[in-house]
């Protein structure tokens, strides 16, 4: 039920991570690393629990 | 009356004819003669001093005229004495007044207000169209604004724009018309805001589907806005109806930290109390009290279930929480106010009521300048229309055909892949496209959510 999360992938901006492009429930979103924003918490959750990955800024 | 010597004294048996003519002499009660064998049935001119009535069958009807109860006279009426009668008549048009030397009620003869004064000062006024004038402030038990619940009439609709939603059961909660969210299990059903009937213009309506095991429909409220209730009581209603169900489920949460209730598949909620609601096939009203705890300074939830909905519609509408142990009619906020109190959890450029979607219309797309001159590509801010709860996700849709969630040109061109949104505060955020140049001016879409 909580992988509703996929394809995630830091967006950076001089080094600092802003954001982060997931596709929740298959549509492309920008989550901001934000503690009081509910999908970044998700996805800290995921990320805690192994399972979803967030893949470095190209 | 004296017994006649002959019967008080007889040894024999001695015949009524032989009775004394003393028993043939009245004796007089008032000025009523009362003779032995005779039926009386009124005694007048007669006192009575010291009399205790201890029962009585029938009502006393008075007599009227005389001296002593009159008639009852007109409804409305009052006895009144005249001195020397007691008279029923209409009151009097009078002022009255209840004082204790500095503070008082009265009611006007003149114009009829009733006006109460507090220390000699006037601190009410009630008029005879039930006006209540308070010079003064108002202080209440619970304020006017006093429905934590956002959108409990179900009227703001902008992720679907009144159209229906599939939803999927045992997935994760889906979000339908603003600030509420749904859930299912044992098979998908079909939630869409619908029409009400006179001043409830719209209500939400789930249809069930075979298979359905249960079906959830929650609201979450932030802590800033709910955390004054903690240690009180709150009343909660809702409008309901079910055409296959007789129970719904209410169930009042709090999260255990703050703003943080989790997902549907791991929770971080302490339930508070839960019941239920027999409803009808007809649209009813009910409310319930919720004893809310001293910890519960942490956002609160409000969920409605039911079970089986393998057929039928599930309905609900105008649902208020609010503080005190008293229902009170469902407070209807103007509908730009409950826009904005929706936007402060979601927002889209798109129309309020267009339903966000890629390839839908360049209608309040955001326009892309070009930056980095000899690549030009786009770049844009938006502002969003409130403060949001916290910096939102925020997704991009083409305006045009193409890739989904790219720049357009005026719906011909799109993008690649390269459209995305950095920088993301509660006021706006800042999009832009990187790696491919393009030589057109572009649009995007976009939707924000910041919800719990």
């Amino acid at each position: 039920m909580d992988s509703i999360y996929s394809n995630a992938i830091w967006v950076s901006d001089n080094g600092r991570k802003e954001t982060i492009r997931v596709d929740i429930n298959g549509v492309t979103s920008f989550v901001p690393a934000s503690e009081t924003n509910q999908d970044y918490q998700n996805i800290m959750f995921l990320v805690a629990e192994g399972k979803l990955t967030i893949a470095e800024a190209s | 009356m004296a017994v006649p010597y002959t019967f008080a004294n007889a040894t024999t048996s001695i015949p009524l004819l032989q009775l004394d003519n003393n028993f043939a002499t009245p004796i007089t009660i008032g000025n009523t003669a009362v003779q032995l064998g005779n039926t009386i049935t009124s005694v007048n001119n007669l006192t009575l001093a010291n009399v205790t009535i201890s029962s009585v069958s029938s009502a006393i009807t008075p007599s009227s005229g005389g001296t002593g109860i009159t008639a009852v006279g007109t409804s409305g009426n009052v006895l009144t004495s005249n001195g020397t009668a007691w008279v029923s008549q209409a009151p009097a048009a009078s002022s009255s007044s209840i004082s204790n030397g500095t503070s008082n009620v009265s009611i006007s003869s003149s114009n009829g207000n009733i006006t109460s004064y507090t220390n000699g000062v006037l601190a009410q006024t009630i008029d005879t169209n039930q006006n209540s004038i308070h010079p003064a402030t108002v202080v209440m038990g619970s304020s006017f604004l006093r429905n934590r619940i956002i959108n409990g009439a179900m009227a703001i609709d902008q992720r679907n724009a009144g159209a229906s939603q599939t939803i999927t059961a045992a997935a994760a909660l889906a979000y339908t018309v603003d600030r509420w969210y749904a859930y299912c299990t044992g098979a998908n059903v079909t939630g869409q805001r619908v029409q009400g009937a006179s001043a409830n213009q719209y209500r939400y309506q789930f249809t069930g589907a075979a298979s359905v095991t249960a079906i959830g429909f929650a609201q979450r409220i932030e802590a800033i806005n709910s955390s004054d209730l903690a240690g009180t009581t709150a009343t909660l209603s809702v409008d309901l109806s079910n055409s296959l169900l007789t129970t719904v489920t209410w169930t009042a949460y709090y999260a255990n930290s703050t703003d943080t209730f989790g997902t549907l598949a791991s929770p971080s909620v302490t339930s508070i109390a839960t019941g239920s609601f027999t409803v009808t096939s007809s649209i009813a009203r009910y409310s319930a009290q919720i004893s809310i705890p001293s910890a519960a300074t942490t956002g609160l939830q409000i969920l409605f279930t039911v079970g089986a909905q393998t057929s039928g519609t599930w309905v609900i509408g105008n649902v208020q929480l609010e503080p005190g142990s008293i229902a009170t009619p469902f407070e209807r906020r103007q509908y730009g106010q409950e826009v904005s109190l929706c936007q402060r959890y979601y927002c889209k450029t798109f129309s309020l009521g267009t339903a966000p979607g890629n390839n839908v219309t360049s209608n309040g797309s955001l326009k892309g300048a070009t930056r980095n001159g000899s690549t030009n590509e786009p770049s844009a801010n938006w502002k969003f229309p409130v403060s949001m709860r916290t910096e939102p996700t925020v997704t991009l849709y083409n305006t045009g055909s193409g890739t989904a969630g790219q720049w357009s040109n005026d719906g011909t061109s799109t993008s690649s892949s390269n459209a995305r949104s950095q920088w993301i505060s509660t006021e706006e955020c800042a999009m832009d496209n990187t790696g491919n140049a393009f030589n057109y001016t572009s649009n995007i879409q976009a939707s924000a959510s910041a919800e719990l």
